[in-house]
């Protein structure tokens, strides 16, 4: 059995829908549009109902996403019964859906919801009075405190049975003649299972959705269509009136008349509470720095808190690699097993998202909580119009912050909140740009760069970078709104102010969990799918038999001479072998990484004497103490491993040089010099795609250490900033601007692109994005490299010419003013 | 100079054309935006498009309904008070609301 809640904006439809299903849910997007369906099940008199949530609407009319759909379930999904949720404290309005509704012929109970802020503000509510006079039964609740369920499921179950009820019929006055015309002639149609009474209704209000369905009925449909226009425009003439206003009219008028006697209400009093909280929170001076400090707060918690909490959850992550490591093939002398390389790469890339998890929480948190509080819509108000300048939305202000305005956001759920824009051309123009702003995962090339290139000019450079992209953001959106979005819908900025409300703790939390459970979701299996597509790409075709064959004899060659010292030794005998020195290098390998962050002296001992347990001789070999001979082999292995470590390096470059990934990334050459990109560069980004944190370490694969000095820790080699340095010799600041402006332009991770896919609600707009998005950082990169060393500018000099440009883009864009929109 | 400034800021000034309003209309009326903090009126008149209109009907403005103004700062939405309703509206659409205090 299907049900379905209906309901305005803030009547407290999701507190019924959890009181209802228990918050047993699963949130989805409606069909090929971006409004998010509820589902959730529970048992009604033995029967099992799935309840749909539908989107909150003030109306019913075809103007936004949001009705249309509502009004598609009512419609065509036939609903058992339609539980209509209505504020009793604002009873007036609210009834003004429920006219709507009743019209519509579906089976209503209404729940009135929000009893105890009505008795609050000292209204008396006659509920059975409103039954009566509306001709459905009324459940009174109080949602938050979870009374009034009995009720409501008792009416609920009535409604679904034989239907008693005979709703109001709303009284059009001199609009009826009218309708009754239209009704006997939608009755000739055949097949058409729509109340006629409401078809009539759309008809004479002009309605497209409804007129667009019966003009489907060829000539009978497009007789009655012009029937319609007639009857309206006599109507027009007779009562200088028209059918629409009317119908509002009346609307009102009989909301007001039942209001008034089934509320006993004192006269509307001052201002509120809320009214002169806003006073202050919505002031045209002060909002500003609340705000300011608001956001503030979000980073700080976030970023840096959260950045804190990573310290603790890194290891549980670690965990999981070296758990997979241990059970995993060993490692090869040379190369690594296949099935190795990929599951532990496949680990690398998901941990590299999961350890953002603790700062996505407490955003999200943060988020809930300040969405209950009902500082969202202020937030909104007091950006509103600038943002409009550009062609965004005051509500494009919170998924730009999430993308990350200044520094370290992620774009993500930044797309994600996109859904709240209510304004199609502003909600698209969003989307378009939340991509640019600077995630977190972007940070690390910026810091590697900027380091090594703009060292004396730190602070400038990363002011530079973490401001220049809202700007080029702002532009870029007016831009798009003046060109590929024109023709896009767009709504009048008229939005409910709800009232402040005290956040509940659990309601914050639960919201906070249920998004980061999403995010987990969506990153995991779509970056799980993407890295294993780039690791075939980065890995095949593999070394060529000759170099295999020439490895292979260099590996001999150290094993054999590692050997033949060992051998004059008694430990030699637990080296014979090259699986033994395999073995070796893994008993290493897991000995390095049980003592690691061991500082206890006690603790490392037990550690020392487990593996001296496992095998003596290995142990000796690592840990030779003052023994001569052992001393001997040891000095000897560490040779070898030096000799290892240069051919895997070797190998895995050499694969990486040969790749598809690396073929693609030379064949762009040609062309990417332009921008100042080298091949290496070229991989780095193309490798990007999948997530930017690959950048930095695709970067640190390719540019490989050369020998190393540092016995202790070879794995750990010269800092990624000196080897770049030195092996990228001709590189200079101009280039590294180019890459880090291009590096911020640069197309989303897969991971963001699906977001954009599923917002955006089409391929279409996704494949835009990236085009649109890779053209504009290679045009900036270009004019930066290109047109930097043809002025012979320095680093520090394009860097302040760029930004004195994006300045005057957002004043200019800002100034031109789109061809009068409709409002 | 000045011109551009008040482009950039929004407003439209002074210089606002007023549509046709009915003779009767004319001796009362005001536009919603130009109403101060604290200010009462009661709409007369609605002269924004179809989906405005339909939007802030929906929310509860139509003509004769009473409203407060909560904020108004001069560029940017406004901030209005109908019954129980908050309501923001864009300067715009304020600017076609037609009302008498």
């Amino acid at each position: 059995m299907l049900m379905a809640l209906a309901g305005q904006p803030n009547a407290g439809k999701s507190t019924v829908f959890n009181m209802l299903t228990g918050a047993r849910q699963h949130v989805a997007n409606y069909p090929g549009v971006t409004v998010e369906k509820k589902v959730g099940h529970f048992k009604l008199n033995g029967h099992s109902v799935e309840l749909v949530d539908l989107p909150g609407t003030y109306s019913l009319t075809s103007y936004s996403m949001e009705e249309r759909v509502a009004r598609d379930v009512l419609l065509n999904g036939s609903p058992a019964v339609v539980i209509n949720v209505a504020d009793a404290s604002n009873l007036k309005r609210h009834l003004h859906l429920t006219f709507q509704l009743m019209e519509m012929g579906v089976p209503l109970v209404i729940a009135l919801n929000m009893m105890d802020v009505a008795e609050e503000r000292n209204q008396r509510i006659d509920h059975e009075l409103l039954a009566r006079k509306l001709g459905v039964a009324v459940a009174p609740l109080v949602g938050r405190k979870n009374t009034g369920k009995t009720g409501l499921l008792a009416a609920m179950i009535q409604a679904a049975g034989e239907s008693l009820n005979a709703p109001l019929r709303l009284d059009y006055g001199p609009l009826e003649q009218s309708i009754f015309v239209l009704e006997k002639a939608l009755g000739d149609i055949p097949d058409l299972n729509l109340p006629h009474r409401w078809l009539a209704l759309k008809l004479l209000e002009a309605d497209e959705n409804v007129k667009d369905k019966i003009s489907e009925f060829g000539d009978p449909g497009k007789e009655i269509l012009a029937l319609a226009q007639e009857l309206s425009a006599s109507f027009q003439k007779a009562t200088e009136e028209t059918a629409d206003r009317w119908i509002e009219k009346r609307r009102y008028e009989t909301a007001e008349a039942i209001a008034k006697e089934c509320v006993h209400a004192p006269d509307e009093g001052g201002p509120t509470f809320s009214d002169k909280v806003d006073r202050i929170i919505c002031h045209r001076i002060l909002g500003y720095p609340i705000l300011f400090g608001v956001l503030y707060l979000m980073y700080y918690l976030s970023i840096e808190l959260g950045y804190e909490l990573t310290n603790y959850t890194w290891p549980a992550l670690a965990w999981v690699r070296e758990t997979a490591a241990s059970a995993l093939p060993a490692e090869g002398f040379v190369s690594d097993p296949m099935l190795r390389s990929l599951i532990l790469w496949l680990v690398d890339s998901i941990n590299a998202l999961l350890n953002y998890i603790p700062i996505f929480l407490i955003l999200f948190v943060y988020i809930a909580f300040l969405e209950d509080l009902g500082y969202m819509p202020r937030m909104a108000f007091l950006l509103d119009a600038f943002f409009r300048r550009y062609g965004l939305h005051g509500q494009s202000t919170l998924p730009l912050v999430l993308g990350g305005v200044y520094v370290g956001g992620c774009a993500v759920p930044g797309v994600m909140a996109c859904r709240a824009v209510p304004d199609e051309r502003a909600r698209l123009a969003t989307i378009l740009v939340v991509p640019m702003m600077n995630c977190l995962a972007k940070v690390p090339l910026y810091i590697l760069l900027i380091g090594v290139y703009f060292a004396a000019y730190k602070g400038q450079a990363m002011f530079f970078i973490a401001t220049i992209t809202i700007l080029m953001a702002l532009t870029t959106a007016k831009l798009l709104n003046l060109s590929v979005l024109r023709d896009k819908e767009t709504a009048p900025f008229i939005m409910e102010m709800p009232p402040y409300h005290s956040p509940t703790v659990s309601g914050v939390l639960r919201r906070g969990v249920e998004r980061v459970w999403i995010y987990v979701k969506k990153i995991t299996t779509v970056v799980a799918a993407v890295s294993v597509i780039l690791f075939v790409l980065m890995q095949f075709p593999g070394l060529s038999s000759e170099q295999k064959a020439n490895m292979d004899a260099r590996a001999q060659k150290a094993q054999t001479a590692f050997m033949r010292a060992a051998q004059k030794t008694p430990l030699g005998e637990a080296v014979n072998s090259p699986e033994k020195i395999d073995q070796l290098f893994d008993f290493e390998s897991r000995y390095k990484s049980a003592r690691m962050g061991v500082t206890d002296q006690s603790k490392a001992d037990g550690i020392d004497a487990d593996f001296q347990e496992e095998n003596a001789n290995f142990f000796a070999i690592l840990k030779p103490g003052k023994d001569k001979q052992a001393k001997t082999v040891s000095r000897a292995f560490k040779k070898l491993r030096r000799a290892r470590l240069t051919l895997r390096l070797e190998a895995k470059n050499e694969i990486i040089n040969r790749s598809i990934l690396g073929g693609l990334g030379k064949w762009l050459e040609p062309v990417t010099q332009y921008a100042g990109f080298t091949w290496r560069v070229n991989v780095a980004l193309l490798s990007a795609l999948a997530a930017k944190e690959n950048t930095v370490a695709t970067l640190g694969a390719l540019y490989q250490p050369v020998d190393s000095g540092d016995e202790d820790s070879p794995k750990q080699d010269s800092a990624l900033e000196s080897r770049m340095a030195r092996q990228e010799a001709g590189f200079t600041p101009l280039h590294a601007l180019a890459l880090m402006l291009f590096m911020a332009l640069y197309p989303p991770c897969m991971a963001a692109t699906m977001v954009v896919k599923v917002q955006a609600g089409s391929w279409k707009w996704m494949l835009f994005s990236l085009v649109y998005m890779t053209a504009l950082g290679s045009v900036v990169a270009f004019l930066i490299f290109s047109g930097g060393s043809l002025l012979g500018l320095t680093g520090l000099e394009a860097m302040a010419w760029f930004y004195a440009a994006a300045v005057a883009a957002v004043i200019v864009t800002g100034l031109i003013r789109p061809k009068h929109a409709e409002t | 100079m000045t011109r551009w400034i008040r482009r950039w800021r929004g407003g439209r000034g002074p210089q606002e054309r007023m549509e046709a309003p009915s003779a009767e209309g004319l001796r009362a009326a005001s536009r919603l935006s130009n109403l101060d903090v604290g200010q009462e009126a009661e709409v007369f008149g609605i002269d924004a498009g179809r989906k405005a209109r339909c939007r802030l009907a929906s929310l509860g403005l139509i003509p004769g309904s009473r409203l407060r103004v909560v904020a108004n700062c001069r560029y940017g939405p406004m901030l209005l008070s109908l019954g129980e309703t908050r309501l923001m509206v864009e300067r715009g659409v304020a600017a076609k609301v037609l009302v008498r205090q």
